[in-house]
């Protein structure tokens, strides 16, 4: 699970919960791999991203390393910048762990890399 | 443009696994390399809405239509499918292919060897699920590669993720409040046809495609409900939604349920694609007046 989709994520599908996000994040295993640098594509991501969540949360990994703690103005011309946030959007995923509600609580397993947003019956 | 030929996208895509035990409840059918390529291809040459782009698939099964979009260059890919059986299917897949990251066992693309697990020490307790599947066989991966010659690196460095998800909830990519909503460029999509004990199943995920889409849906659809999909497809993109009927196809559906009782069921089938970017949001704007209706 990249931290570009753990940014979209919610749990807002469980019964009872009205925000559900930001996801926290408890992660055994971290991979870092490398990923084709699209700067077009990445300062157009840019304007849907939750900064603060997409900082907290590579930070609580352990992986916030150079990024910057708020979108710099003008970012779509800085390659240096927009270089850091694909590297934690795209190159940093989280392999085994869990998502947690932080409403109710419940945890979503990550697996192999998938993080499973599934929900039980009752829990609709 | 695409980066690669037509031809060369549908081997790659035969070389795929495929359903082990399809589901009735689910509607299961492969989708069948020659309509993906095609569907892919026309998408990318026609429209230019796959390469650059961020593309989603919804049902992505064992994942066709997304793994074709990496092929073809998107930026960034996520398969939404409600089957984990599926998704182990589909995780073979990506592996088969050359995926690197968390689809790889070793840190970068190679063959043989699986012992090198780069991830960092896993701690002593499980979690759920968490080593299930980490032994999977692999005899197959190499198939694809070395016989790609320059092509096998196209894989390597696309970003891919899949999330296990009801695509249909109404409360998640259905809704308009949802973080997804209008975050991909593209959808594409071979959702179940909402027949047998599924009734709708098409038209839920029609209406979370159109919502969480910027640009264009690809989908496909039964010809006979034409009229209504098309209709509905309107309604739910918003004002200026344009639908077009690119192609009809013969879906001939090889016998995968007990039930069929002949050998190969025929299914006329649509080919659609709904254009929502003449649809008003605000970053979209701008590209209103230079767009003339088709």
């Amino acid at each position: 699970m990249k931290l570009l989709t753990h940014n979209m994520l919610t749990s807002k599908c469980l019964k009872g919960v009205n925000v559900g996000y930001p996801l926290g994040i408890l992660a055994k295993d971290v991979k870092v791999s490398e990923v084709d640098f699209n700067p077009e594509f990445v300062s157009r991501i840019i304007p849907k991203l939750d900064w603060n969540v997409l900082w907290n949360a590579a930070d609580s990994i352990g992986h916030s390393g150079e990024l910057p703690k708020a979108v710099i103005s003008d970012y779509e011309n800085n390659q240096e910048f927009l270089k850091k946030a694909h590297h934690v959007l795209m190159e940093v995923e989280v392999i085994n762990g869990e998502l947690i509600c932080p409403e109710s609580g419940r945890k979503f397993p990550i697996s192999d890399g998938i993080p499973n947003m599934l929900l039980n019956e009752d829990e609709v | 443009m695409a980066r690669v030929k037509l031809r060369v996208l549908e081997e790659y895509l035969q070389e795929l696994d495929v359903f082990e035990n399809p589901k009735i409840s689910l509607e299961q059918y492969v989708t069948q390399p020659h309509i993906a390529s095609h569907l892919l291809h026309v998408a990318q040459t026609t429209f230019s809405d796959v390469e650059g782009c961020s593309v989603a698939d919804l049902g992505c099964g064992c994942g066709a239509l997304t793994l074709g979009s990496a092929v073809l260059g998107a930026a960034y890919t996520v398969g939404f499918e409600i089957d984990p059986d599926a998704v182990k299917v589909f995780r073979k897949n990506a592996k088969k292919l050359g995926l690197s990251g968390q689809w790889s066992s070793t840190s970068h693309k190679r063959m043989g060897s699986e012992k090198n697990e780069t991830v960092s020490p896993p701690e002593d307790e499980n979690l759920d699920n968490s080593d299930e599947n980490s032994e999977e066989t692999s005899d197959d991966d190499s198939i694809l590669l070395e016989s790609e010659g320059e092509d096998c690196s196209l894989l390597t460095e696309s970003a891919v993720d899949v999330v296990l998800c009801d695509v249909t909830s109404s409360e998640g990519l259905g809704s308009t409040n949802s973080r997804w909503y209008k975050s991909f460029d593209t959808v594409v999509m071979n959702p179940p046809f909402g027949t047998k004990n599924n009734h709708g199943a098409d038209m839920a995920f029609l209406k979370s495609a159109l919502r969480i889409a910027r640009c264009a849906v690809y989908s496909l659809h039964k010809t006979s409900t034409r009229n209504y999909v098309l209709t509905k497809g309107r309604e739910w993109g918003g004002k200026g939604t344009t639908a077009e009927v690119l192609a009809k196809l013969r879906f001939d559906l090889p016998k995968s349920y007990k039930f069929h009782n002949k050998k190969n069921v025929d299914v006329e089938v649509d080919f659609v694609r709904f254009d929502v970017s003449h649809v008003k949001e605000m970053e979209c704007n701008f590209s209103n007046m230079s767009l003339n209706k088709r």
